[in-house]
């Protein structure tokens, strides 16, 4: 039988235990809920409070699976991406959140997006328009990193 | 960093993926080192430096 590796046992666990709980959980949350076992909402907010932490201890548990499976270029690549590439794409991040603090922009920026949607959406977009950069930084340093040294 | 990794390897008649295999890093590794367009951590320039039984200043120069 082959052999799994570290990193698709940590992916395998974290998924599989992701659906195993959150399944059952809303199950027993939402019937709970109409049941009056538990106060309103508690239940619930607690499976997918519960749910999403865990997902994201389960990514970090893969990524120092996968940490630890690469070899030392491997790695300098990666740590490179993630302060140049992050830094730089949390740069552009740091002129939208200057501007639309205050100043003369606060108004034009307000205008573009305009008054429409809720709060939760405005917070969702900054918080996207924070990661995005960081993200496509962090893509496109490591690229360089690779291309400069390992072709061939 | 200069190092003399190729002309060693090819005295072995060891392969780029041999040497990778042996020092437990990518065979792209090696091959970023051979072209000095990578510089070892100093744990991988020891077990270079082990591998070919040669002192770290005999492979590696500035």
């Amino acid at each position: 039988m082959r052999k799994w590796s570290k990193v698709t046992k940590a992916t395998a666990i974290t998924l599989g235990a992701g659906i195993a709980f959150l399944i059952p959980g809303a199950i027993l949350a939402g019937y709970g809920e109409k049941a009056g076992w538990f106060p309103d909402s508690v239940a619930i907010l607690t499976v997918f409070g519960i749910y999403a932490a865990g997902m994201m201890i389960g990514a970090l548990w893969i990524g120092a699976e996968w940490m630890r499976s690469i070899d030392e270029a491997a790695r300098e690549a990666h740590k490179s991406a993630w302060y140049w590439g992050g830094s730089g794409g949390m740069c552009v991040g740091g002129i939208a959140f200057i501007l639309a603090s205050a100043g003369p922009w606060r108004e034009v920026i307000a205008r573009s997006i305009g008054t429409g949607g809720q709060p939760i959406d405005y917070m969702l977009t900054g918080a996207a328009l924070m990661l995005a950069p960081m993200m496509i930084g962090y893509i496109v340093v490591w690229t360089w990193w690779w291309l400069a040294r390992m072709r061939g | 960093m200069n190092n003399r990794l190729k002309v060693l390897r090819a005295e072995r008649d060891w392969s780029q993926a041999h040497l990778a295999e042996v020092l437990g890093v990518s065979r792209q590794t090696v091959n970023a080192l051979e072209t000095g367009r990578y510089d070892p951590s100093l744990p991988l320039a020891f077990k270079i430096a082990r591998i070919f039984e040669q002192p770290i200043e005999s492979i590696f120069s500035e």
